[in-house]
Protein backbone atom coordinates (compact mmCIF):
# COMPACT_ATOMS: atom_id res chain seq x y z
CA UNK A 1 0.00 0.00 0.00
CA UNK A 2 2.81 2.32 0.77
CA UNK A 3 3.45 4.64 -2.11
CA UNK A 4 0.67 3.28 -4.31
CA UNK A 5 -0.77 6.75 -4.84
CA UNK A 6 2.58 8.17 -5.79
CA UNK A 7 4.18 5.71 -8.17
CA UNK A 8 3.80 7.98 -11.16
CA UNK A 9 5.46 11.29 -11.79
CA UNK A 10 8.83 12.72 -11.00
CA UNK A 11 11.21 10.51 -9.07
CA UNK A 12 12.15 13.43 -6.83
CA UNK A 13 8.72 13.83 -5.27
CA UNK A 14 9.82 11.94 -2.18
CA UNK A 15 12.68 14.34 -1.69
CA UNK A 16 10.38 17.26 -2.40
CA UNK A 17 8.05 16.11 0.37
CA UNK A 18 10.95 15.83 2.79
CA UNK A 19 12.16 19.26 1.69
CA UNK A 20 8.80 20.85 2.47
CA UNK A 21 8.89 19.36 5.97
CA UNK A 22 12.51 20.40 6.53
CA UNK A 23 13.50 16.75 6.97
CA UNK A 24 16.39 16.43 4.52
CA UNK A 25 20.12 16.50 4.97
CA UNK A 26 21.87 19.63 3.64
CA UNK A 27 23.13 17.92 0.48
CA UNK A 28 19.63 16.73 -0.37
CA UNK A 29 18.18 20.16 0.27
CA UNK A 30 20.58 21.67 -2.25
CA UNK A 31 19.62 19.00 -4.77
CA UNK A 32 15.92 19.73 -4.41
CA UNK A 33 16.46 23.49 -4.58
CA UNK A 34 18.22 23.10 -7.91
CA UNK A 35 15.64 20.60 -9.16
CA UNK A 36 12.78 23.00 -8.45
CA UNK A 37 13.96 25.20 -11.29
CA UNK A 38 12.73 22.70 -13.84
CA UNK A 39 10.06 20.61 -12.17
CA UNK A 40 6.58 22.01 -11.75
CA UNK A 41 5.37 18.71 -10.35
CA UNK A 42 7.78 18.84 -7.43
CA UNK A 43 6.89 22.47 -6.84
CA UNK A 44 3.25 21.44 -6.62
CA UNK A 45 4.15 18.58 -4.30
CA UNK A 46 5.95 21.00 -2.00
CA UNK A 47 3.00 23.39 -1.98
CA UNK A 48 0.63 20.56 -1.11
CA UNK A 49 2.92 19.27 1.60
CA UNK A 50 3.35 22.70 3.17
CA UNK A 51 -0.44 23.04 3.22
CA UNK A 52 -0.88 19.68 4.92
CA UNK A 53 1.88 20.51 7.37
CA UNK A 54 0.26 23.82 8.24
CA UNK A 55 -3.09 22.14 8.94
CA UNK A 56 -1.40 19.55 11.13
CA UNK A 57 0.46 22.33 12.90
CA UNK A 58 -2.77 24.21 13.50
CA UNK A 59 -4.24 21.31 15.41
CA UNK A 60 -1.73 21.16 18.24
CA UNK A 61 -3.08 21.64 21.73
CA UNK A 62 -3.07 25.21 22.87
CA UNK A 63 -0.15 26.38 24.98
CA UNK A 64 -0.12 29.76 26.69
CA UNK A 65 3.01 31.91 26.30
CA UNK A 66 4.16 34.28 28.99
CA UNK A 67 2.88 37.87 28.81
CA UNK A 68 6.46 39.00 28.22
CA UNK A 69 6.49 37.35 24.78
CA UNK A 70 3.96 39.81 23.40
CA UNK A 71 6.01 42.70 24.73
CA UNK A 72 9.15 41.27 23.14
CA UNK A 73 7.43 40.82 19.80
CA UNK A 74 5.91 44.30 19.78
CA UNK A 75 9.23 45.81 20.79
CA UNK A 76 10.77 44.79 17.47
CA UNK A 77 8.85 47.61 15.81
CA UNK A 78 10.94 50.17 17.67
CA UNK A 79 14.18 48.71 16.40
CA UNK A 80 16.01 50.49 13.62
CA UNK A 81 15.21 48.61 10.46
CA UNK A 82 16.56 50.55 7.51
CA UNK A 83 20.10 49.23 7.78
CA UNK A 84 19.32 45.95 9.47
CA UNK A 85 19.81 42.79 7.44
CA UNK A 86 17.35 39.93 7.87
CA UNK A 87 17.97 37.71 10.84
CA UNK A 88 20.71 35.26 9.82
CA UNK A 89 19.26 32.40 11.86
CA UNK A 90 16.30 32.21 9.52
CA UNK A 91 18.20 31.24 6.41
CA UNK A 92 16.63 27.82 6.50
CA UNK A 93 13.28 29.33 7.21
CA UNK A 94 13.48 31.01 3.84
CA UNK A 95 13.38 27.58 2.24
CA UNK A 96 9.62 27.67 1.92
CA UNK A 97 8.41 27.21 -1.60
CA UNK A 98 7.37 30.79 -2.16
CA UNK A 99 10.58 32.21 -0.75
CA UNK A 100 12.75 29.83 -2.69
CA UNK A 101 11.06 30.67 -5.96
CA UNK A 102 11.26 34.37 -5.17
CA UNK A 103 15.00 34.12 -4.82
CA UNK A 104 15.23 32.69 -8.30
CA UNK A 105 13.57 35.74 -9.81
CA UNK A 106 14.94 39.24 -10.38
CA UNK A 107 15.08 41.40 -7.32
CA UNK A 108 11.71 42.69 -6.37
CA UNK A 109 10.95 46.36 -6.05
CA UNK A 110 9.79 46.21 -2.49
CA UNK A 111 11.01 49.10 -0.39
CA UNK A 112 13.02 46.81 1.86
CA UNK A 113 14.74 45.08 -1.05
CA UNK A 114 15.79 48.27 -2.76
CA UNK A 115 16.91 50.07 0.35
CA UNK A 116 14.23 52.70 -0.16
CA UNK A 117 12.37 51.87 2.96
CA UNK A 118 11.16 54.83 4.96
CA UNK A 119 13.47 56.00 7.72
CA UNK A 120 13.00 54.48 11.15
CA UNK A 121 10.03 55.90 12.87
CA UNK A 122 10.77 58.00 15.89
CA UNK A 123 8.35 57.41 18.72
CA UNK A 124 6.19 60.40 19.44
CA UNK A 125 7.52 60.65 22.95
CA UNK A 126 11.07 61.00 21.63
CA UNK A 127 10.39 63.28 18.70
CA UNK A 128 9.98 66.40 20.89
CA UNK A 129 13.29 65.72 22.60
CA UNK A 130 15.41 65.87 19.51
CA UNK A 131 17.92 68.75 19.70
CA UNK A 132 17.60 71.26 16.89
CA UNK A 133 21.30 72.16 16.99
CA UNK A 134 24.42 70.44 18.22
CA UNK A 135 25.70 71.72 21.62
CA UNK A 136 29.20 72.19 20.24
CA UNK A 137 27.92 74.63 17.66
CA UNK A 138 26.38 76.81 20.34
CA UNK A 139 29.67 77.00 22.23
CA UNK A 140 31.60 78.03 19.12
CA UNK A 141 29.09 80.72 18.26
CA UNK A 142 29.24 82.11 21.80
CA UNK A 143 33.04 82.27 21.75
CA UNK A 144 33.01 83.99 18.39
CA UNK A 145 30.57 86.60 19.65
CA UNK A 146 32.69 87.26 22.75
CA UNK A 147 35.86 87.67 20.68
CA UNK A 148 34.07 90.00 18.30
CA UNK A 149 32.69 92.12 21.17
CA UNK A 150 36.09 92.26 22.90
CA UNK A 151 37.83 93.34 19.71
CA UNK A 152 35.19 95.94 19.01
CA UNK A 153 35.52 97.35 22.56
CA UNK A 154 39.31 97.53 22.39
CA UNK A 155 39.21 99.31 19.06
CA UNK A 156 36.49 101.69 20.28
CA UNK A 157 38.40 102.75 23.40
CA UNK A 158 41.75 102.83 21.58
CA UNK A 159 40.48 105.39 19.11
CA UNK A 160 41.74 108.90 19.84
CA UNK B 1 -7.19 46.71 21.39
CA UNK B 2 -4.26 45.45 19.43
CA UNK B 3 -2.97 48.85 18.32
CA UNK B 4 -3.23 50.47 21.72
CA UNK B 5 0.27 49.16 22.46
CA UNK B 6 2.02 51.17 19.79
CA UNK B 7 0.02 54.39 19.88
CA UNK B 8 0.03 55.39 23.50
CA UNK B 9 -1.56 58.80 22.94
CA UNK B 10 -4.55 57.32 21.23
CA UNK B 11 -6.45 56.56 24.36
CA UNK B 12 -6.35 58.14 27.77
CA UNK B 13 -8.59 56.84 30.46
CA UNK B 14 -10.45 54.83 27.89
CA UNK B 15 -11.51 57.92 25.90
CA UNK B 16 -10.31 58.85 22.45
CA UNK B 17 -8.20 62.00 22.27
CA UNK B 18 -7.80 62.42 18.54
CA UNK B 19 -10.41 61.99 15.83
CA UNK B 20 -10.36 58.75 13.94
CA UNK B 21 -9.12 59.07 10.35
CA UNK B 22 -11.59 58.08 7.69
CA UNK B 23 -8.97 56.37 5.56
CA UNK B 24 -6.77 54.08 7.63
CA UNK B 25 -4.15 53.88 4.90
CA UNK B 26 -3.43 57.58 4.58
CA UNK B 27 -0.27 58.99 5.98
CA UNK B 28 0.12 61.53 8.72
CA UNK B 29 0.10 64.87 6.90
CA UNK B 30 2.59 66.55 9.22
CA UNK B 31 5.64 65.17 7.45
CA UNK B 32 7.10 62.47 5.30
CA UNK B 33 8.88 60.87 8.22
CA UNK B 34 5.85 60.64 10.43
CA UNK B 35 4.40 57.26 11.33
CA UNK B 36 1.16 56.22 9.69
CA UNK B 37 -1.88 57.50 11.43
CA UNK B 38 -3.65 54.98 13.60
CA UNK B 39 -6.49 53.24 11.85
CA UNK B 40 -9.99 53.70 13.05
CA UNK B 41 -11.07 51.39 15.78
CA UNK B 42 -12.04 48.01 14.41
CA UNK B 43 -10.62 48.57 10.92
CA UNK B 44 -7.36 46.75 11.43
CA UNK B 45 -9.18 43.79 12.92
CA UNK B 46 -11.16 43.41 9.71
CA UNK B 47 -8.10 43.38 7.47
CA UNK B 48 -7.19 40.12 5.84
CA UNK B 49 -3.92 38.44 6.72
CA UNK B 50 -2.52 39.39 3.31
CA UNK B 51 -3.51 43.03 3.80
CA UNK B 52 -1.79 43.10 7.17
CA UNK B 53 1.30 41.58 5.59
CA UNK B 54 1.21 44.31 2.95
CA UNK B 55 1.02 46.93 5.67
CA UNK B 56 4.21 45.53 7.12
CA UNK B 57 6.00 46.73 4.00
CA UNK B 58 4.99 50.23 5.11
CA UNK B 59 6.41 49.47 8.57
CA UNK B 60 3.00 49.67 10.21
CA UNK B 61 3.39 48.51 13.82
CA UNK B 62 -0.35 48.01 14.20
CA UNK B 63 -0.24 45.36 11.48
CA UNK B 64 2.39 43.40 13.35
CA UNK B 65 0.44 43.70 16.57
CA UNK B 66 -2.70 42.40 14.90
CA UNK B 67 -0.84 39.52 13.26
CA UNK B 68 0.56 38.58 16.63
CA UNK B 69 -2.93 38.65 18.08
CA UNK B 70 -4.06 36.30 15.33
CA UNK B 71 -1.12 33.92 15.17
CA UNK B 72 1.03 34.47 18.26
CA UNK B 73 -0.53 31.87 20.48
CA UNK B 74 -0.80 29.39 17.64
CA UNK B 75 2.85 29.87 16.74
CA UNK B 76 3.86 29.44 20.34
CA UNK B 77 1.76 26.29 20.69
CA UNK B 78 3.40 24.69 17.67
CA UNK B 79 6.89 25.79 18.70
CA UNK B 80 6.27 24.44 22.20
CA UNK B 81 5.12 21.12 20.75
CA UNK B 82 8.30 20.83 18.67
CA UNK B 83 10.86 22.26 21.10
CA UNK B 84 9.28 20.93 24.31
CA UNK B 85 10.76 23.95 26.07
CA UNK B 86 8.86 27.11 26.95
CA UNK B 87 11.81 29.49 26.80
CA UNK B 88 13.07 28.07 23.53
CA UNK B 89 9.59 28.21 22.02
CA UNK B 90 9.26 31.89 22.92
CA UNK B 91 12.65 32.61 21.36
CA UNK B 92 11.48 30.93 18.18
CA UNK B 93 8.28 32.96 18.02
CA UNK B 94 10.15 36.18 18.71
CA UNK B 95 12.64 35.42 15.97
CA UNK B 96 9.97 34.64 13.41
CA UNK B 97 8.09 37.86 14.06
CA UNK B 98 11.33 39.83 14.09
CA UNK B 99 12.15 38.52 10.63
CA UNK B 100 8.60 39.16 9.48
CA UNK B 101 8.96 42.79 10.60
CA UNK B 102 12.37 43.30 9.06
CA UNK B 103 11.76 41.50 5.80
CA UNK B 104 8.02 41.20 5.04
CA UNK B 105 8.82 40.76 1.36
CA UNK B 106 9.62 37.12 2.02
CA UNK B 107 5.91 36.41 1.95
CA UNK B 108 4.44 36.35 -1.54
CA UNK B 109 0.63 36.44 -1.47
CA UNK B 110 0.48 35.25 -5.07
CA UNK B 111 1.97 31.88 -4.16
CA UNK B 112 0.48 30.85 -0.84
CA UNK B 113 -1.66 32.02 2.01
CA UNK B 114 -0.06 33.99 4.80
CA UNK B 115 -1.06 31.35 7.34
CA UNK B 116 0.63 28.57 5.38
CA UNK B 117 3.76 30.65 4.89
CA UNK B 118 3.98 31.74 8.51
CA UNK B 119 3.40 28.29 9.94
CA UNK B 120 5.94 26.78 7.55
CA UNK B 121 8.57 29.33 8.56
CA UNK B 122 7.70 28.84 12.22
CA UNK B 123 7.96 25.07 11.85
CA UNK B 124 11.36 25.21 10.14
CA UNK B 125 12.71 27.66 12.71
CA UNK B 126 11.44 25.56 15.60
CA UNK B 127 12.95 22.41 14.09
CA UNK B 128 16.31 24.16 13.74
CA UNK B 129 16.14 25.29 17.35
CA UNK B 130 15.17 21.82 18.56
CA UNK B 131 17.98 20.18 16.62
CA UNK B 132 20.54 22.39 18.30
CA UNK B 133 19.27 21.28 21.70
CA UNK B 134 19.29 17.51 21.38
CA UNK B 135 21.37 14.65 20.08
CA UNK B 136 20.33 13.51 16.64
CA UNK B 137 20.68 9.79 17.16
CA UNK B 138 17.77 9.35 19.51
CA UNK B 139 14.09 9.91 18.84
CA UNK B 140 12.57 12.70 20.88
CA UNK B 141 9.38 12.46 22.88
CA UNK B 142 7.72 14.78 20.38
CA UNK B 143 8.41 12.22 17.66
CA UNK B 144 6.39 9.51 19.36
CA UNK B 145 3.46 8.79 17.05
CA UNK B 146 1.23 7.69 19.89
CA UNK B 147 1.97 10.62 22.16
CA UNK B 148 -1.04 11.85 24.02
CA UNK B 149 -2.43 14.74 22.01
CA UNK B 150 -5.47 16.15 23.77
CA UNK B 151 -7.35 19.06 22.37
CA UNK B 152 -7.19 21.93 24.82
CA UNK B 153 -10.53 22.57 26.50
CA UNK B 154 -11.93 26.00 25.78
CA UNK B 155 -14.80 27.85 27.42
CA UNK B 156 -17.99 26.08 26.52
CA UNK B 157 -19.37 27.83 23.49
CA UNK B 158 -20.50 26.61 20.13
CA UNK B 159 -17.44 28.12 18.51
CA UNK B 160 -15.12 26.41 20.93
CA UNK B 161 -16.86 23.18 20.19
CA UNK B 162 -16.18 23.75 16.49
CA UNK B 163 -12.52 24.31 17.24
CA UNK B 164 -12.33 21.06 19.17
CA UNK B 165 -14.11 19.23 16.40
CA UNK B 166 -11.73 20.57 13.74
CA UNK B 167 -8.64 19.68 15.75
CA UNK B 168 -10.13 16.30 16.51
CA UNK B 169 -10.69 15.70 12.81
CA UNK B 170 -7.05 16.37 12.07
CA UNK B 171 -6.05 14.03 14.86
CA UNK B 172 -8.48 11.42 13.61
CA UNK B 173 -7.07 11.69 10.11
CA UNK B 174 -3.58 11.17 11.50
CA UNK B 175 -4.78 8.18 13.45
CA UNK B 176 -6.21 6.64 10.30
CA UNK B 177 -2.86 6.69 8.58
CA UNK B 178 -1.03 3.38 8.49
CA UNK B 179 1.21 3.22 11.53
CA UNK B 180 4.46 3.22 9.58
CA UNK B 181 3.43 6.32 7.64
CA UNK B 182 2.28 8.13 10.78
CA UNK B 183 5.55 7.27 12.49
CA UNK B 184 7.59 8.92 9.75
CA UNK B 185 5.31 11.93 9.41
CA UNK B 186 5.10 12.66 13.13
CA UNK B 187 8.80 11.98 13.61
CA UNK B 188 9.71 14.44 10.90
CA UNK B 189 7.14 17.15 11.57
CA UNK B 190 6.90 17.22 15.36
CA UNK B 191 10.11 15.41 16.23
CA UNK B 192 12.19 17.55 13.89
CA UNK B 193 14.14 14.51 12.69
CA UNK B 194 15.59 14.15 9.25
CA UNK B 195 14.61 11.13 7.20
CA UNK B 196 18.14 9.78 7.66
CA UNK B 197 17.73 9.93 11.43
CA UNK B 198 14.35 8.20 11.29
CA UNK B 199 15.80 5.46 9.13
CA UNK B 200 18.68 5.05 11.57
CA UNK B 201 16.66 4.68 14.75
CA UNK B 202 13.87 2.62 13.21
CA UNK B 203 16.10 0.31 11.22
CA UNK B 204 14.00 0.86 8.09
CA UNK B 205 15.82 1.46 4.78
CA UNK B 206 16.05 5.13 3.85
CA UNK B 207 14.22 4.64 0.56
CA UNK B 208 11.31 3.07 2.39
CA UNK B 209 11.19 5.95 4.86
CA UNK B 210 11.04 8.45 1.99
CA UNK B 211 8.29 6.51 0.26
CA UNK B 212 6.29 6.28 3.47
CA UNK B 213 6.53 10.02 4.03
CA UNK B 214 5.30 10.84 0.54
CA UNK B 215 2.49 8.31 0.74
CA UNK B 216 1.48 9.50 4.20
CA UNK B 217 1.35 13.17 3.22
CA UNK B 218 -0.66 12.47 0.10
CA UNK B 219 -3.08 10.25 1.96
CA UNK B 220 -3.45 12.78 4.76
CA UNK B 221 -4.11 15.53 2.24
CA UNK B 222 -7.00 13.60 0.77
CA UNK B 223 -8.46 12.79 4.17
CA UNK B 224 -8.18 16.38 5.41
CA UNK B 225 -9.83 17.67 2.28
CA UNK B 226 -12.71 15.28 2.86
CA UNK B 227 -13.05 16.26 6.51
CA UNK B 228 -12.40 20.00 6.43
CA UNK B 229 -13.48 20.84 2.90
CA UNK B 230 -11.75 20.67 -0.45
CA UNK B 231 -10.74 24.32 -0.58
CA UNK B 232 -8.49 26.41 1.61
CA UNK B 233 -7.70 23.84 4.25
CA UNK B 234 -5.55 26.24 6.20
CA UNK B 235 -8.06 29.06 6.04
CA UNK B 236 -10.68 26.76 7.45
CA UNK B 237 -8.50 25.44 10.21
CA UNK B 238 -7.17 28.87 11.11
CA UNK B 239 -10.68 30.27 11.26
CA UNK B 240 -11.80 27.78 13.84
CA UNK B 241 -8.59 28.30 15.75
CA UNK B 242 -9.22 32.04 15.82
CA UNK B 243 -12.71 31.46 17.12
CA UNK B 244 -11.31 29.50 20.01
CA UNK B 245 -9.19 32.40 21.27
Amino acid sequence: MTGQQCVSGCAHRELATGWALHALEPAEEALVAAHLLDCAECARTIAETELVGAVVGLSVPEAIPSPELEQRVLAVTSMAQAASPPAPMLDLASSTLGSALSELEPASSTPHATGLSPPPQVPSWQRGQEPTCAPGTLVLVSIALLVFAFTFAVLFYAMP
Amino acid sequence: MADAHWWPVRFAGGRRQDPAPQDPARRNPVGWDAPPMPPASGVIERCSDAELARRLRDADPAALAELYQRFGRLCYSLAHRICADAKLAEDVVHEVFLTLWRDPGRFDPARESFATWLITVLHHTAVDAARRQRPSHRPTAAAAPDQEWPVAPVAGTGQATSARVAASQVRAALDQLPGEQRQVLVGAYFGGHTLHEIAAFTGVPLGTVKARLLAGVQRLRVMLAERLGPDALVAEARAVWKLSR
